[in-house]
């Protein structure tokens, strides 16, 4: 039951803000906003089909691909939103911090390919990692340059990346269907990471 | 068992001959209609190929495999079209469509040689929902490869949503009419409401439904 009400929670709040940012993009025509709705059109679609399967059936889906491939486009458009929206001077910057984040995907990569596909896990990590790359290196450069919206921006796509790892990790040690399991904290975190990208998306575009 | 390579035999032949006697634009219409009968034809193979894999059911191969397949396998005529020929917009567009249709009768003609033609109402809800399914997966990806393939930064993931969306309707109508009762009807009217939504929503934001 927990289950249902967690992906009925996070189904309406990426349809709330797939909303808003569809409006947003209509309204002011930037390219940002655009990529952000299908970040979140993705998300929704993955999100409606594993709660529709849930409930129809009482099982999540043993074979994910239908939601897995939502997903995953919904990352590829997360990072692209993490490089489209950068200005030249932080697309070139470096820093040898950003590392960090390919080498965590990495480790993650190897430890989740214990429980799943091969392929899906270096997908997802590869994905994770490259968008964690940039979004350090842009959060150093823009802590640097005192654009707060923009390291704001970065800190909360690093947050959203921080809590889906974490998520992950709880769903492969799996403790019971109650509020007692830690990955419904970290789902129901998710939605919050959600919102809050939102958020940093307008401050860091609307200016 | 149905021998569908042998329907699709059958269904190709006479369209190959009359390739030869008919102008340039005519072969490519019939070349993309061969290509989506072809699409239904691995797609069937493929499919149980992976229920044999993971040891699904005829429910979870329906609600999980079929759909991502058989989208996949539509889209792929598409993409080497777009890629090889890049053709005029409103063109392609046409062409998605042109498949899209040509898997829904092929699949239907092998679901009547399996099950028969005796029930009238049943087949009108097979014919207006699983054909109305296939015909507006293919329309949403078409719409959207227009936009999209439009700017290099959008194709990759441009590509992948549309898939994503297109795989998750088909699915969700597998899912529903595998529920059975009420919420199976709600599945047979799906597709047809999904049609005249999409249709209003090209026309209202003034966007092509193919060419004219």
């Amino acid at each position: 039951m927990i289950e249902i009400i967690d992906n009925a929670v996070q189904l309406a709040v990426t349809l709330v803000c797939a909303g808003i940012s569809g409006t947003l993009a209509l309204r002011q025509r930037k390219q940002a906003y655009t990529i952000l709705a299908c970040y979140y059109g993705a998300l929704t679609m993955g999100i409606l089909y594993w709660l529709v399967y849930d409930l129809i059936t009482s099982y999540t889906p043993k074979i994910f691909y239908v939601s897995d491939l939502c997903w995953m486009a919904s990352y590829l458009f997360l990072l692209m939103l993490v490089t489209a929206t950068a200005s030249q001077e932080e697309r070139t910057f470096r820093h040898p911090a950003a590392w960090i984040s390919p080498v965590i995907s990495t480790a993650l990569t190897l430890f989740y390919c214990q429980w799943g596909d091969w392929l899906e896990n270096i997908i997802w990590c590869g994905l994770m990692g490259a968008t964690g790359w940039f979004s350090i290196s842009g959060f150093i450069w823009a802590t640097r340059r005192k654009k707060t919206a923009r390291r704001n921006f970065h800190l909360a796509v690093l947050f959203l990346i921080a809590v889906e790892y974490c998520l992950w990790t709880a769903s492969c040690f799996w403790v019971s269907d109650t509020l007692a399991n830690p990955y419904f904290w970290f789902d129901f975190g998710l939605s919050g990471a959600a919102v809050l990208l939102l958020i940093a998306t307008e401050r860091a575009v609307g200016k | 068992m149905t021998y569908i390579d042998h329907i699709y035999a059958c269904m190709a032949a006479p369209m190959l001959v009359g390739m030869l006697f008919t102008g340039r634009r005519w072969r490519t219409d019939v070349l993309f209609v061969l290509a989506g009968m072809t699409a239904c034809l691995l797609s069937a193979y493929i499919n149980s190929f992976f229920a044999g894999v993971y040891s699904a059911d005829l429910d979870t191969a329906a609600a999980e495999i079929a759909p991502v397949v058989e989208e996949v396998m539509k889209l792929l005529p598409l993409l080497f079209y777009l890629l090889v020929f890049e053709p005029e917009r409103a063109r392609a567009q046409t062409e998605a469509i042109v498949i899209a249709v040509s898997f829904a009768t092929f699949e239907n003609i092998c679901w009547l040689v399996e099950n028969g033609a005796e029930q009238l109402d049943f087949l009108l809800l097979r014919g207006f929902g699983t054909g109305a399914m296939h015909v507006v997966c293919g329309a949403v990806v078409a719409a959207g490869l227009m936009y999209t393939w439009r700017s290099t930064w959008l194709r990759l993931a441009g590509t992948a949503g549309l898939l994503g969306a297109a795989v998750t309707f088909h699915a969700m109508y597998n899912l529903l009419l595998s529920a059975g009762g009420a919420v199976q009807i709600v599945g047979y009217v799906l597709p047809i409401a999904a049609a005249a939504l999409e249709f209003t929503v090209l026309k209202l934001l003034r966007l092509p439904t193919g060419e004219s």
